[in-house]
């Protein structure tokens, strides 16, 4: 090994234990971190290569029932970029993206300055309870809503009084109904982490809102949705994440219609991939969202990181 | 009594009506698991009836296997779970503490971030071509990987989120005072991030026990799993609601239990932002 | 005493042959497979999937095969074997396939033809009933062998017909009667002459349909289905098609309300809680529903009718997967699935159509009311055929289009255009020019 005092360095010299040992630690901690995000990226990068290649080589070469591999080039783009199918599935995944993650921050938050004011052990019961409808799978939800929905025997028609009403009977009411289901169901989860939030606004600051005499709205706007913007932001993110992936309700309430009503990007792939077996169309459109949705988050990130500061 | 608690009185009841009104489509399949087909469809409908039956929970263990494919959930999800906790918890560790050259490090995360949000319809095939190359299908490991594929972006981003928020100083005092990295991760970091690796454990576990559509491709024989079940009696012209309804209640119960019992740090650790 | 000696050995061995003839025939007749494994994808269509699995034990007593079975609802079942055989690693033996299937399948080399273990057995061949086995032919060759038949079937109130002297629903006419008749009949508050399914899945396949294949004049023309003719060219009848999507449009004004979210399960629910003189369904999709009483409010009051204008059937059948090691067993299994034992067996336990002609004229049979009319439907149904982009007709655009048409969003006359249209993209899609 060395003698006392120091090394032979690579390149010759001689070197002290000292430096020796720091350069040592710095080359491993430069490396270790990259041993960190390893086996995650493996697995991720591994299988995600492959059915990315798979499903750009089946836009450009037909895969369709059976029948396989005559060149396309891009006509199969250009026939579905331009079709009207793809404008309604991608106008129905937008309308419920935006509408869930939208509708489920205002409810949430109602609920969580709602719930503030309650008392504290009872809120602690009820927090437990609105907790349930995340943990049931979405399939599950979109049976109860589909029992509800009855248009002859659902509760949703005698609760209105009219029997033979139900939102996913009609054209123009169904995307709502799909909405409201997934609403159901993720609106707790939001609540709970703006209830935590609001838990943490500093008294004092409120107290002294109140004393200036300010009302409720302006307090609203002025003390607490600054205090709590963090949590929002993270609520925000995290339900977008989620928010172009309805599929399950769908499946389960309308399987789409009346006509092609609540068809949304991701129940259409499944329709012309899986029932159909067209898989270049279903390529394409999964291409199309790809895109759209890597976008989104890049531009996202970029916002979202820099309000949280 | 002053106005105030009056006030707060009647806020709490209503608070209650709230959340009871909220509940009923859960207390709605309940009920309808345990009557007759010809009670579930009354009109005007059956708000509460004393006319209940077992025959569906018994139709289900007895005719349809019910046991067997929540004997096969319960190897999978914890499985997967597990596998993917480990290997996303250092994956984002990493990401919140070091310092990857150029952008690297934040263009990973928005990329993993991107890749929770394209939908696994889009690839089922491919998917099951790879894992049928590797012979993972219809075996418990290889379903937990693809699990464990489809759930890291999720908690990679989420425990990126609650790593970043356990103060960097006292890592920092500890490594000045010559501790490993390891050591750090494990007395320091996890403790500190406790609700936080709770609320993700349990998000985790619902995803996976819940998963239906890799599962439906990838469990074949010996594999099938609770979901997948609950989609037989789903389906169109096998639609059966007693069936339906009753194995959804014994699929929603084990993660709701969970869930209530770790409650108190799930809301802890969604209380991002809070003061600590 | 040598003459006395020959004399008993050859009566000993002349009587011991006559004593093994019998065995030695009963050996013959059924060859066993003992250890060898059959793989079988079942839909979880229940009459078939408990066909299937509840005859696990004998099959392994009978034929010595051991049977492992997986299931998958519909899309489930398609996906797994297309999964199964791209992948090529003989996942399954046997596969339930929806008939609509077959161009797709066979196009792709997904299961192998069965004419050649049919030829050697043409008593089964013509012991079957002969209306589904066509089902599965294509390019001359015979892909699958029936298991389950689905046909449309009008159901109907025997005892409020009766009441109100009205005929039972046979044809458009006795049906129109029915429907008009309880239209706002103050007798019968929050009750219809009928309920159609609508929705997605079921209804807008049907709801025309059968008044199309009515109104086509099949004559002139060499096609099956109307929609194609037997050289994969368009022969869609426009004017046909628009009188019944005009029917359509003038029934939905008569069905209950809300019934645009009708699929089959709220269709059946509708008509046994006893809202509904009556009700058009897949019979498979009936079962028993109308006589279990916990489910039923009108057991023992309910008959069946083939579905007024022209029945449409289909079928689910059993193919053999190209990839599979043990193409014989799989044929022997088969065959022991469609025993006349197992036939009659499979209804009687199970409800699962009988699919040999002769099981459906045996007294035990009867134990299901509709059993007869099942018969008679077959007679007279039609199938909407097969190309290789079969299932892109039923799931693709067709379908909603003609909806449109029904629920009035597109006019008649534009509806039946754009259907014409996509049924030519259909045929290029499969390979023939128009």
């Amino acid at each position: 090994m060395g003698h006392k005092g120091g090394f032979h360095g690579l390149d010759g010299r001689t070197i002290s234990r000292a430096n020796f040992e720091s350069r040592r630690r710095r080359w491993w901690a430069g490396v270790s971190k990259w041993l960190y995000l390893l086996p995650a990226l493996a697995i991720l990068v591994g299988i995600v290569i492959y059915p990315l290649i798979y499903m750009f080589r089946s836009t450009l070469f037909q895969w369709q029932a059976g029948i396989f591999g005559r060149f396309l080039g891009l006509s199969l783009w250009a026939k579905l970029l331009t079709g009207e199918t793809l404008r309604i599935a991608l106008t129905n995944s937008v309308i419920l993206a935006v509408g869930t993650v939208v509708c489920e921050l205002l409810l949430g938050l109602a609920l969580a300055l709602f719930l503030n004011e309650t008392l504290g052990r009872l809120r602690t019961v009820l927090r437990a309870g609105l907790l349930i409808p995340i943990f049931i799978a979405p399939v599950i939800v979109g049976l109860m809503w589909r029992i509800i929905f009855n248009p002859q025997y659902g509760v949703f028609a005698w609760a209105i009084g009219q029997r033979g009403f139900s939102p996913i009977a009609r054209d123009d009411l169904a995307l709502y109904a799909i909405m409201l289901s997934e609403i159901w169901q993720w609106t707790p989860f939001v609540f709970i982490i703006l209830l935590a939030a609001l838990q943490s606004v500093p008294i004092d600051v409120l107290e002294a809102a109140l004393v200036d005499g300010a009302s409720f709205p302006k307090r609203l706007r002025h003390v607490i949705i600054p205090h709590i913007l963090p949590a929002i932001i993270i609520a925000l993110l995290l339900r977008s994440m989620e928010a172009f992936k309805i599929f399950d309700t769908i499946q389960v309430m309308t399987h789409g219609g009346p006509g092609r009503a609540t068809e949304d990007m991701t129940y259409l792939i499944f329709r012309t991939g899986i029932w159909v077996s067209d898989v270049s169309t279903a390529a394409t459109y999964s291409w199309v969202l790809v895109i759209i949705l890597t976008v989104l988050a890049s531009f996202f990130l970029k916002y979202a990181y820099r309000e949280r500061g | 009594m002053s106005k105030r608690r009056i006030i707060l009185i009647v806020l709490t009841i209503v608070a209650c009506v709230v959340v009871i009104a909220y509940l009923f489509p859960v207390y709605w399949l309940v009920s309808m698991s345990f009557r007759i087909q010809k009670d579930m469809f009354a009109w005007p409908p059956k708000l509460f009836t004393l006319h209940l039956t077992l025959r569906n929970y018994k139709g289900l263990v007895e005719g349809h296997g019910l046991l067997w494919y929540l004997r096969n959930s319960a190897i999978i999800a914890p499985l997967s779970v597990a596998l993917s906790m480990v290997i996303g918890s250092v994956a984002a560790y990493g990401l919140a503490r070091f310092r990857y050259p150029g952008k690297v490090g934040s263009q990973i995360a928005s990329w993993i971030l991107s890749l929770r949000m394209l939908p696994p319809v889009a690839a089922v095939l491919p998917l099951f071509l790879i894992f049928s190359r590797l012979r993972l299908v219809d075996k418990f490991y290889g379903i937990s990987l693809a699990y464990t594929f489809f759930n890291l972006p999720f908690i990679i981003w989420l425990l990126k989120i609650y790593f970043e928020d356990v103060p960097e100083e006292v890592e920092q005092a500890a490594l000045v005072d010559g501790a490993n990295r390891i050591q750090i991760f494990f007395r320091i970091t996890l403790p500190l991030s406790t609700p936080g690796i709770a609320t993700t454990f349990i998000l985790a576990l619902a995803a996976s026990w819940n998963e239906f559509l890799m599962a439906s491709q990838l469990a074949t024989f010996n594999t099938r799993t609770l979901p997948v079940l609950i989609a037989s009696f789903i389906w169109d012209r096998n639609l059966q609601w007693g069936y339906a309804t009753a194995s959804a209640v014994i699929s929603a119960l084990p993660i709701l239990i969970i869930g209530l019992f770790i409650q108190r740090y799930i809301v802890k650790g969604l209380s991002f932002g809070a003061v600590k | 005493m040598r003459k006395k000696l020959s004399r008993i050995l050859v009566l000993t061995a002349v009587f011991l042959l006559v004593a093994a003839v019998p065995f030695i025939g009963f050996t013959q007749t059924t060859k066993r497979y003992d250890g060898v494994t059959l793989r079988v994808l079942t839909m979880q269509h229940e009459p078939i999937k408990q066909s299937i699995i509840k005859s696990i034990p004998r099959a392994k007593a009978e034929l010595g095969v051991e049977i492992l079975v997986d299931e998958g609802e519909y899309t489930t079942t398609k996906q797994k074997t297309v999964n199964a055989a791209l992948a090529k690693t003989g996942q399954y033996d046997i596969t339930t396939m929806a008939d609509q299937w077959t161009g797709e399948f066979q196009k792709g080399k997904y299961i192998v033809p069965l004419d050649d273990m049919l030829a050697k057995d043409a008593a089964f061949k013509n012991a079957i009933v002969q209306v589904p086995l066509t089902f599965t032919q294509f390019n001359g060759k015979q892909w699958g062998i029936p298991f389950a038949i689905e046909m449309t079937i009008r159901f109907y109130r025997t005892d409020i017909l009766q009441k109100e002297k009205l005929e039972p629903p046979t044809d458009w006419d006795k049906y129109w009667k029915i429907v008009k008749y309880f239209h706002k009949n103050p007798k019968y508050p929050d009750f219809y002459g009928g309920a159609e399914m609508y929705a997605r899945d079921q209804g807008y396949l049907i709801g025309w349909l059968n008044r199309y294949w009515q109104n086509y004049d099949f004559k002139p023309v060499k096609t099956k289905n109307g929609f194609w003719d037997e050289n994969y060219k368009n022969c869609f009848d426009k004017k046909a098609f628009i009188e019944a999507v005009n029917n359509a449009k003038e029934l939905y004004k008569y069905m209950p309300e809300g019934v645009q979210s009708f699929s089959l399960p709220e269709a059946l629910d509708f008509f046994i809680q006893g809202n509904a003189a009556s009700v058009l369904l897949w019979a498979a999709g009936m079962g028993n529903a109308s006589e279990d009483p916990s489910r039923s409010n009108v057991v023992g009051k309910v008959a069946a009718v083939p579905a007024p204008g022209v029945p449409f059937a289909a079928s689910w059948q059993l193919t053999i997967a190209s990839a599979s090691k043990n193409k014989e067993a799989a044929w022997a299994y088969i065959r022991w699935l469609t025993t006349p034992a197992n036939d009659l067996g499979f209804w009687v336990d199970n409800g699962k159509t009988p699919i040999l002609a002769a099981t459906y004229d045996k007294p035990e049979a009867k134990k299901l009311y509709y059993i007869g009319t099942l018969k008679d439907t077959l007679k007279i149904s039609r199938n909407c055929g097969n190309i290789e982009a079969m299932e892109d007709f039923y799931g693709g655009d067709l379908f909603p289009t003609a909806m449109d048409g029904v629920v009035g969003k597109t006019t008649p006359e534009v509806t039946a255009d754009k259907v014409s249209k996509l049924i030519s993209e259909l045929l290029e899609k499969s390979g023939h020019p128009q």
